[in-house]
């Protein structure tokens, strides 16, 4: 058959064909095609242009499917790849000598039984497109016209290609830009139903799921000090990273993190940012909400200053919704007056104020009290601040101070301590203006339940309070100045303004009554022990 | 284009949760066991390790000339720990400089609650114990670290829950290809396979109290994930020296810690040739370099906090990044 006679009328349909061709992959398959009918060879192949590498652009007469699927050859290496390097044709006349080819191709190759290729480049102007092969599945002399015949298939390929790639950047481009405004609604959308969501819901800890739904991904909501308040959402698979890390401000050093396992572009980030800000609204309008409930009813506070929280996360994240931070290092004071005119919360708030930002005022059992959130100072510094703004008030207040609390378990507890300090101070048996339980020598004994004191009390004093009550006698004054001066009797004596005899003589009778002897240091601290509980009791009954 | 070939190999898994070792090229990661069709020098890195420099050619070959089906897209895939079992991991004190700064810190946060921090501080410092030994600029000095504890890139690190302050340490380390004895320090760095980075954490309260013992950091070192390797192995001849690269750490984006591979007073070629002396090192065993000065909070008077995101940076290699997990 000759080449002569077949090429003109089967080159003008095979140019008619490469014009209806609708996209590049119809435009290859044309071209295959046409140089199998053409160059009269059962095998040829089209490979792209893609990054550093050729890949399968079509194909005719491939036996496997493995050589279709995996075919891939880097510019520059093997035969093809020097085609496409070097921007001229190359030929193989027998493969089973060359030593030009790569080790997976070869396989591949052989594999399909080739064994003769003739490659030419497919360009444009100077920019390459691909390569187009021709095969035979025996060793085969490929003469210069077979060459040339080739060549003028690629070049009209070529050609078609680059038209397609121009219209097809065109539609690229138009698509790109309907995607991206599609894409814009669908968030537009998107931020419209989480402001709707957040609209009817009013617990905050569900608002975080809802933002990790919008968001995917993971989110998480954690206090300034880093602790975790509540995570929602999961992550895909991937490598994890925190692609947002916002501060919301005026929300008590709440923070937001996204965690996802691919980078956002510009618009996914804007996006992000779109609904970290909802969010905020989110929890400025659901703290105020709780804030004032809290101001009707005082409920969550009383749970934690009793102790009883319930569910301690649950607790936590409705605390930090209300932007309160109740991290380590914060603590618990109780307000009284010396002279029994009560402390009102408004007056304790306006004084703590202006030293305390963010402090929580409240009343409880007829004091006021105060939530200090941490402060970062050491607890000297913040007992000499609070010294400072008594003196400067003039109003004659006492401080009852409470332990600085690690976590939420701790505030009932620092509360206790703060209100006996508080009550035995305004009794006045602390002096100065700010005290504390662990001055007082009550740390330990400020949270035990009333009855328990009272037993107690009863078990090491009994016989003496009965006395002084039924005789009218002064034992257990005389007990507790004879403690305080260190078993000393003139310094006793002195205090008591009796005589040292007298002294003597009550403290032999408090020995014989209770059972017990002053020498020995194990009565003596049992009985300082209970006479501390006595006073303390005493003071909270009153209270 | 022979030998012009440089790889940064890695261990990623795919969706359908199968582990591939493979090679990074630009935004894909090229599967080397796919591309091999099963051939079990291909099986791990461990394996590729193995197989020697023959195993690395083929490796450089299979990266130029590949199946299509062997490239995926790295948002994809999850990459792991690229040698996510090493036979042995030696943590060495190549750079010594953060010693006196690390052992200091640590006086200083035992020293904390105490009822005079200073005071104490001072009195701990002069037992004499928190003063780098002189045998450290002597020799090259190894602990075992944990070989079965390895994690990898964007890995979750849960801190046990007995302690309260964990630390990253920026590190590198170099694995070794080669199974050999009695190597001469001026042929160790054939013996050298590639680089990674490695993140040594450790318990820093826990560690204190167990290395009164004189028998190492254990458990303040070893637990599940404690070794972060990664994100991938680089070949010597893609890295070049490795003793002039930038390290960094970065905590929330923001730098904490700051050096140079420049500052190693010992050489990774030294301590080959130390550990080999009479005795067999083995293809696959991790040699960490020890922590560069100011790689650790507790040289810098910082702590993390609970959820921070650590990176760690190497010039040439990548960034190593992972989260905390803290019980306090």
């Amino acid at each position: 058959m000759s080449l002569d006679l077949l090429s003109p009328p089967s080159s003008a349909q095979y140019l008619r064909w490469l014009l209806a061709a609708k996209d590049p992959t119809q435009a290859l398959q044309l071209a295959a095609d046409h140089v199998a009918v053409l160059l009269d060879c059962p095998v040829s192949w089209a490979g792209l242009v893609e990054g550093d590498y050729l890949v399968m652009g079509a194909h005719h007469g491939v036996a496997s499917t493995e050589m279709a699927a995996a075919w891939r050859l880097k510019i520059g290496e093997g035969i093809g790849g020097r085609v496409a390097l070097e921007r001229r044709p190359q030929m193989s006349r027998d493969y089973r000598h060359d030593s030009r080819r790569v080790p997976l191709l070869k396989r591949l190759i052989d594999n399909e039984g080739i064994q003769a290729t003739l490659i030419v480049p497919i360009l444009v102007a100077d920019s390459l497109l691909g390569v187009l092969y021709a095969a035979h599945r025996h060793p085969y002399p490929w003469t210069d016209a077979e060459v040339e015949v080739l060549e003028e298939i690629a070049h009209d390929l070529g050609v078609r290609l680059h038209q397609l790639d121009v219209d097809g950047r065109r539609g690229l481009l138009a698509a790109a830009a309907e995607q991206r405004a599609e894409r814009a609604t669908r968030e537009q959308r998107a931020c419209a139903e989480l402001a709707n969501g957040f609209a009817i819901h009013t617990d905050p800890v569900g608002s975080l799921d809802l933002l990790a739904r919008e968001l995917g991904g993971r989110v998480e909501l954690r206090q300034g000090d880093g602790t975790l308040v509540r995570a929602a959402g999961d992550l895909r698979q991937g490598n994890a990273r925190v692609i947002r890390r916002t501060e919301l401000p005026d929300c008590g050093g709440l923070t937001v993190v996204v965690i996802d396992t691919r980078d956002p572009d510009e618009q996914r980030q804007a996006f992000v940012d779109l609904c970290i800000g909802l969010f905020r609204l989110q929890v400025l309008r659901v703290g105020e909400r709780e804030r004032t409930a809290e101001r009707l009813n005082g409920e969550l506070f009383d749970g934690l200053l009793s102790g009883r929280l319930g569910d301690p996360d649950e607790f936590r994240a409705r605390i930090s919704m209300m932007g309160i931070d109740l991290g380590a290092g914060s603590l618990v004071l109780v307000a009284g007056s010396r002279d029994h005119d009560p402390v009102g919360r408004a007056e304790l708030d306006s004084l703590l104020r202006p030293v305390f930002p963010g402090a929580i005022t409240l009343e409880r059992a007829g004091r006021a009290v105060a939530v200090l959130p941490p402060t970062g100072r050491p607890a000297a510094r913040v007992r000499a601040q609070l010294a400072d703004a008594l003196a400067r008030s003039r109003r004659g207040w006492t401080i009852g101070l409470g332990r600085t609390c690690a976590d939420l378990l701790d505030f009932s507890t620092s509360y206790d301590e703060a209100r006996a300090a508080c009550e035995l101070a305004v009794r006045g048996q602390a002096a100065g203006s700010v005290v504390t339980a662990h001055e007082l020598g009550i740390l330990g004994m400020a949270s035990l339940p009333a009855a328990h004191l009272r037993t107690t009390v009863r078990d090491v004093l009994g016989p003496l309070l009965d006395l002084d009550e039924r005789r009218g006698t002064d034992f257990l004054p005389t007990l507790r100045a004879y403690l305080a001066h260190d078993r000393h009797l003139p310094d006793t004596a002195a205090s008591l303004h009796v005589h040292y005899n007298t002294v003597r003589n009550r403290i032999a009778r408090i020995e014989e009554v209770l059972g017990v002897d002053m020498r020995d240091v194990d009565h003596r601290f049992r009985l300082e022990t209970a006479l501390r509980m006595h006073a303390l009791s005493a003071a909270l009954t009153r209270a | 284009m022979e030998g012009t070939v440089t790889l940064r190999l890695i261990t990623f898994t795919t969706t359908d949760a199968e582990t591939h070792v493979g090679a990074l090229a630009g935004d894909t990661a090229i599967s080397l066991t796919r591309a091999s069709e099963g051939d079990p020098r291909f099986a791990s890195m461990l394996d590729l390790v193995r197989a020697g420099e023959q195993g690395l050619e083929e490796a450089r070959e299979l990266c130029d000339s590949h199946p299509a089906y062997a490239v995926h897209g790295l948002d994809d895939v999850t990459l792991r720990a690229p040698l996510p079992n090493p036979p042995r991991l030696r943590d060495c004190s190549l750079f010594i400089a953060h010693l006196q700064p690390a052992f200091r810190g640590m006086a200083r946060s035992i020293a904390v609650d105490a009822a005079d921090p200073e005071a104490e501080y001072e009195r701990l410092v002069a037992t004499g114990k928190f003063d780098t030994p002189e045998v450290f600029s002597r020799e090259v000095i190894y602990y075992n670290a944990d070989h079965t504890a390895v994690s990898g890139p964007g890995e979750l690190i849960v801190a046990p829950a007995e302690t309260r302050q964990l630390d990253y340490e920026l590190e590198f380390a170099a694995v070794l290809g080669r199974t050999a004895r009695d190597v001469a320090e001026a042929d160790a760095a054939d013996v050298v396979f590639g680089y990674t980075i490695f993140n040594d954490w450790s318990c820093r309260d826990l560690q204190s109290v167990v290395m009164e013992s004189q028998l190492g950091p254990s458990r303040g070192k070893d637990f599940d994930g404690s070794n972060t390797l990664g994100p991938c192995i680089v070949t010597p001849d893609e890295l070049g020296s490795p003793y002039d690269l930038e390290m960094t750490a970065r905590v929330n984006g923001e730098v904490w810690s700051h050096g140079s591979t420049s500052t190693m007073h010992h050489s990774f070629e030294k301590a080959i040739a130390h550990f080999s002396r009479n005795r067999t090192v083995h293809a696959g065993d991790v040699l960490g370099t020890g922590t560069v000065m100011s790689g650790s909070p507790v040289e810098i008077g910082k702590r993390l906090k609970d959820g921070d995101e650590v990176e760690l940076e190497v010039q040439g290699i990548g960034i190593l990044r992972n989260r905390v997990q803290l019980p306090y």
